[in-house]
């Protein structure tokens, strides 16, 4: 188990290491930084003293070494449009996304766990087909599609819901349904398979010859088992996807959160702000993702053994 | 004899199977048989330029609201015919699945082979390298690469590709690694045949089945990320036509003209939709061990 939890956060560190190189070599292929925040009447000697301020005389190996260090203590540079640090920025911006982003899970969760068990027990009759035609609807759908829809339908046509902005609940119901239908048809999917798989084991049958109520088959003994591969599998699909998704549904709807910051950045082509953003959100699932996998391979001896 | 009667009667339930759990999808091959023939002769049938604007023409409505039939299915704000733009956005999205998917299904399958090839170091290099990518965001790197290089076709095609071999590299490598262990393998090398023959003769068409069926799953995948992109104008650049940015353009004049926005939003769907229908029954019918292994 320690070696497979060393294992996971090695490569953790690895990818992060691979994405702050990848970073830093954007932000230097876009030609002298300086320029970026200099007038274009400034003096040769003012570029020379910006620059040199900035490192940036510096051979590239060690303007790299700097752009670690200066990252190790949460320093990402400053925004272009509104010269705050990119940190500040991302930080007032995140708690907006956590809270779309885990209503939109919790949400999820609860809506296609049942939906996917009826689909399950109830194989072949109508019940699976609705539920797969769901499913299978909410992974061809395109999510910033089915955001404009949402918005014709019940902020234009009906007048109900607010179309943008984030404000009481009532502005969280769009958004999470975008967010959440492509990801609870992952999950639908995966829960049927499983459950089916359970179900047609031994001491299903078992349960079943002693005289077990189907409720309590179903519930008390094949979804006990079926349901920590679903949500652990389940469940880092699901934050990536919500993370990802983010960025299309925040700026679809207007929700002020990183999502949306990033888009915004690469719209003012706020190189600071892109490479914060990019770097910070790529860093969040990373850190997720590798927790999930160790509390995978916690739970399931398989996943950490292979 | 008694094996060949157990043979047929095994393919004739595998049959039977197939007839009737996952049935032939005539409805999703005629669509993309649609799709792919719209994309190929737009310059041929479709009735107006896909990129010149026409002001006087601006935001008609499709023929059932009112519109008139030179324009079927109505015009944008800059008074392009959709239908004309839906036709060339087809070749957008069919132009980038063909290509991305054909380099990334060459590089990951390359990589794969290698890999469980000459294990080693190779493998340890090319497999941490599969595994830094799968937990890459495609989206991410496309706002990164946009924003160095500006939006364009290149750099969706990179993005797409640099996101797409890792899969394959993953199954390819897999199942290499068990093929490489089977006896006529060790008769190969044994024979004296080099490494690279065996590579290509001897373990690569036993992998094609699996290939083909991945590749048929990314289509959708790849679609909806180009649109996606193009939607965030991250993508293909405007004015080419793409379904992203018609989406894109759509919402702008959302409260005047539902129809922009709508239309090549049903047509995204409807591709992706028999695109995946098509994918599970060829996974199904070819390959059903390759159920998880698709992202």
């Amino acid at each position: 188990m320690r070696a497979f939890i060393v294992r996971r956060i090695a490569l953790a560190l690895v990818t992060l290491w691979a994405l702050s190189i990848l970073v830093f070599a954007m932000s230097r292929a876009l030609g002298n930084p300086v320029d970026v925040f200099l007038p274009i009447q400034a003096s040769q000697e003012d570029r020379q003293a910006l620059m040199v301020s900035m490192g940036l005389d510096k051979p590239m190996y060690e303007q790299y070494l700097i752009f670690l260090r200066d990252l190790s203590r949460g320093d990402l540079g400053k925004s272009i449009m509104n010269k705050r640090p990119v940190i500040e920025i991302f930080r007032t911006k995140l708690w907006n996304t956590l809270q779309l982003a885990s209503v939109a899970f919790l949400l999820t969760i609860v809506i296609s766990l049942p939906v996917g068990i009826i689909a399950a027990v109830f194989r072949g009759r109508w019940q699976d087909w609705t539920s797969r035609g769901f499913a299978f609807i909410g992974q061809a759908v395109p999510d910033f599609w089915l955001g404009i829809m949402l918005i014709l339908l019940f902020a234009v046509y009906f007048n109900l819901l607010p179309p943008a902005g984030k404000g009481g609940p009532s502005h969280f119901i769009l958004p999470v349904i975008t967010l959440g239908w492509s990801a609870s048809a992952g999950l639908i999917r995966i829960t049927r398979s499983s459950m089916l798989e359970t179900l047609a084991s031994d001491y299903i049958r078992t349960a079943r010859a002693k005289g077990l109520g189907e409720f309590q088959v179903v519930v008390g003994h094949a979804f006990k088992n079926a349901f920590i591969p679903i949500l652990a599998f389940a469940s880092g699909l699901m934050i990536r996807a919500f993370i990802m998704g983010s960025i299309i549904v925040e700026t679809v709807f207007g929700w002020p959160g990183v999502g949306r910051l990033a888009f915004d950045a690469v719209s003012a082509r706020d190189y600071p702000l892109v490479q914060g953003t990019v770097l910070m959100i790529g860093a969040i699932v990373l850190v997720i993702n590798t927790l999930i996998e160790v509390a995978y391979g916690w739970l399931d001896p398989r996943v950490r053994l292979s | 004899m008694m094996r060949y009667t157990r043979v047929s009667a095994d393919m004739g339930r595998r049959i039977a199977r197939v007839a009737l759990g996952g049935r032939f999808p005539v409805l999703s091959t005629a669509m993309m048989a649609a799709f792919v023939l719209a994309a190929v002769l737009a310059p041929v049938l479709a009735p107006h330029s896909p990129t010149k604007a026409n002001l006087s023409a601006s935001l008609q409505p499709p023929v059932w609201q009112g519109g008139t039939s030179e324009y079927i299915l109505g015009t944008d704000k800059l008074g392009r015919d959709i239908l004309t733009r839906i036709m060339y956005g087809a070749r957008t999205s069919l132009i980038v699945a063909a290509i991305s998917i054909a380099g990334a299904g060459v590089l990951g399958t390359a990589a794969g082979l290698l890999a469980g090839y000459y294990r080693g170091w190779v493998e340890a290099l090319i497999m941490r390298w599969v595994d830094i990518m799968l937990s890459c965001p495609p989206i991410l790197l496309a706002l990164l690469f946009a924003v160095t290089w500006g939006a364009s076709l290149v750099i969706v095609l990179t993005v797409v590709m640099v996101i797409l071999w890792a899969p394959y590299a993953r199954l390819v490598h897999a199942e290499t690694l068990s093929i490489r262990e089977r006896d006529y393998i060790l008769a190969a090398h044994s024979t004296g045949v080099p490494p690279t023959r065996i590579l290509t003769f001897h373990i690569w068409p036993n992998l094609l089945n699996t290939v083909v069926v991945l590749a048929t799953l990314q289509v959708g995948i790849v679609v909806l990320l180009e649109a996606g992109l193009s939607f965030l104008g991250v993508g293909i650049p405007p004015p080419t036509a793409s379904w992203g940015i018609m989406v894109s353009d759509g919402r702008q004049v959302l409260e005047k003209a539902w129809w922009v926005a709508t239309i090549p939003g049903v047509t995204l769907s409807l591709l992706i939709l028999s695109v995946n229908f098509l994918g599970d029954w060829l996974r199904d019918f070819m390959d059903p061990t390759l159920r998880h292994a698709a992202r």
